[in-house]
């Protein structure tokens, strides 16, 4: 096995003879200038899914592999980040400035079409698209990101149909809408706040919006309160810094209560049902339990409770379908590693790298390393981490944290403040610049 | 499983290739700044003996040999983690520090006293923790060879 990068007699002839023999048809809205060796007959790579995941292991194969075409097909004209978006509940952000076009991709030759899956046939390699293409693909990269599963809380599905209830777990209208019903809501009102079971997307996010919610309502409806009701039997994620921030940031807004399932919603009059008793709200949110996107199981992908895509972490190839890899937040993650942007940015890379060495016959890294840090507002400034570092370890077959890596902040700051919004611009720029 | 992965068996065809040199192609493609390393920046750095991990630097020596260079790719994967706060190819766009085309010695000295708790970090003493001390090496030359941004 070599892991060095060179062209050599094998890989010229995979570059003439591609993997494919039909090229990919083009997609309207494609700014990609092809490349010399990205021609026709180039092998050819497919990414549903343009979030952290899906646009950074396009952007990061046509880098690694630049014989090789890559198609980008995602729905949405625009990224919006979900990091940073509880910011726009605190009301120090607007989604704008969450708001990026995709314009950056097409520098590194991926071809970008607006649209989306409607059929995945693993068995020809093809992907079918709503406007009414088809794609033949040599690797196929799965970055569906979440589904939220309503229907698994009775009356929350009927709740979010009309726009009363909101999620906003996915950064775009919702979370704009949220605010709007946060800015409508009487001083002394109070926002309820539910959070499924994990895993979930972005294991900090919840506690991270009650602050946010509460350093708005401190400043501007300083009589209201956050309620917060957790499936989970504690705070997930960097408990002692959100417990510091709730006490010490905007003392006696935030109430916290764990172990509370949610047995059923009531949108109309704005309450939950918990094993013991109601709790009525005047603006309610409820984070519903999740799954990986629907293009997962569309190709058969799902193998873990119904919910997560299991793959192999040294390629991030599905162990369901060969040649299809998952990455992003519907992959099942080991223990630790958390459903986030910068995860998924690393799985990405971990994923594009593998595939160029494939595609040249050689194996992919047999040890892929991944960080992740997750920064969490709890002022419109302050800001505390989570940080660890996961090793793919052969003998258990899975990631592992290396010893020494997790931490946190030690205590609430303004310097990761600073810090977390220049990891917003750079982590952006890294996906799609 | 700790078999090797499986790879699927190469297609081979006929054909000309342009004759552009590869390496030129891949810069002038990409647009972006592709490490030409030199091979003696590839040369090992001494093994750190309480390294979780060594595996042996992967190198291509008919790459070597013939003149051609050669990437330690597997180097190049773990610089593109710190891309995330970074910048990609360590061109930093602001508030974190850029890594491109810094000597090697100085990011690698940084590191090392991170890793240990003796210089100023918020994060990075923890992600430093990741990685042996010849692992970091590899890391630190991939961002040395790349061009000042």
């Amino acid at each position: 096995m070599s892991n060095a990068r060179t062209i050599d007699p094998a890989r010229r002839r995979l570059l003439i003879a591609g993997g494919s023999a039909v090229a990919a048809t083009m997609l309207p809205g494609c700014g990609g200038r092809s490349s010399v060796l990205a021609g026709r007959n180039a092998p050819h790579v497919v990414v549903i899914g343009g979030g952290f995941a899906g646009a950074t292991c396009a952007k990061y194969l046509r880098m690694w592999s630049p014989g090789t075409r890559v198609t980008l097909v995602e729905r949405e004209t625009a990224f919006v980040s979900c990091p940073l978006s509880n910011l726009v509940l605190g009301g120090s952000r607007d989604i704008a400035s969450l708001t990026q076009r995709y314009d950056g991709l097409a520098r590194h030759g991926v071809q970008r079409g607006t649209d989306s899956a409607t059929a995945i046939d693993t068995a020809a390699r093809t992907v079918r698209l709503a406007r009414g293409d088809t794609l033949r693909y040599d690797r196929l990269v799965v970055a569906p990101g979440i589904d939220v599963a309503p229907e698994e809380v009775p009356g929350l599905a009927t709740g979010m149909v009309d726009g009363r209830l909101l999620h906003a777990w996915k950064a775009g209208p919702q979370t704009v809408a949220l605010r709007l019903q946060l800015e409508a809501m009487p001083d002394g009102g109070v926002f309820v706040m539910h959070i499924p079971r994990a895993p979930y997307r972005c294991p900090p996010g919840p506690y991270e919006r009650a602050c946010q919610v509460a350093w708005y309502f401190r400043q501007h409806k300083p009589r209201s309160k956050v309620l917060v009701l957790d499936a989970n039997d504690d705070i997930v994620s960097k408990k002692g810094l959100f417990t510091a921030a709730w006490n010490t940031l905007t003392p006696g807004i935030v109430e916290y209560r764990g172990g509370q399932e949610l047995l059923e919603v009531d949108a109309g009059r704005r309450a939950a049902r918990l094993a013991f008793g109601e709790e009525r709200a005047d603006v309610l949110n409820v984070i519903p339990p999740q799954r990986a996107g629907a293009v997962a199981a569309m190709a058969g992908l799902i193998t873990a409770n119904n919910r997560w895509c299991g793959i192999d972490y040294r390629s991030f190839e599905s162990i369901a379908a060969p040649s299809v890899h998952v990455i992003g937040d519907a992959i099942l993650a080991a223990p630790q590693m958390p459903k986030s942007g910068h995860m998924a940015n690393g799985h990405a890379k971990v994923c594009a790298h593998a595939i160029a060495a494939l595609l040249e016959g050689r194996e992919p890294d047999a040890e892929p390393v991944i960080g992740n840090t997750c920064y969490s507002f709890v002022t419109d400034t302050q800001a505390v981490h989570v940080a660890s570092v996961h090793r793919y370890n052969a003998e258990k077959n899975t990631m592992l944290v290396v010893e020494g890596t997790f931490g946190v902040s030690p205590a609430l700051n303004d310097l990761e403040g600073a810090y977390a919004e220049a990891w917003a611009r750079n982590i952006w720029a890294d996906t799609l610049g | 499983m700790t078999s090797g992965y499986k790879v699927p068996a190469m297609k081979t065809g006929q054909g000309a290739l342009a004759t552009v040199p590869f390496v030129i192609l891949v810069a002038a493609v990409s647009g972006l700044a592709v490490v030409l390393t030199a091979p003696a920046a590839l040369a090992g750095p001494a093994r750190d003996p309480g390294a979780a991990s060594d595996a042996p630097i992967a190198m291509d020596s008919r790459a070597a040999s013939d003149g051609r260079a050669a990437l330690d790719t597997q180097a190049e994967l773990w610089a593109a983690g710190c891309a995330a706060c970074h910048g990609t190819g360590g061109a930093s766009t602001g508030g974190f520090a850029a890594l491109a085309g810094r000597d090697a010695g100085e990011l690698l000295a940084l590191m090392l006293k991170q890793r240990a708790g003796q210089a100023d970090s918020t994060i990075m003493h923890q992600h430093a923790r990741g990685f042996s001390e010849a692992e970091l090496a590899r890391i630190a030359a991939v961002f040395a060879a790349r061009p000042k941004p």
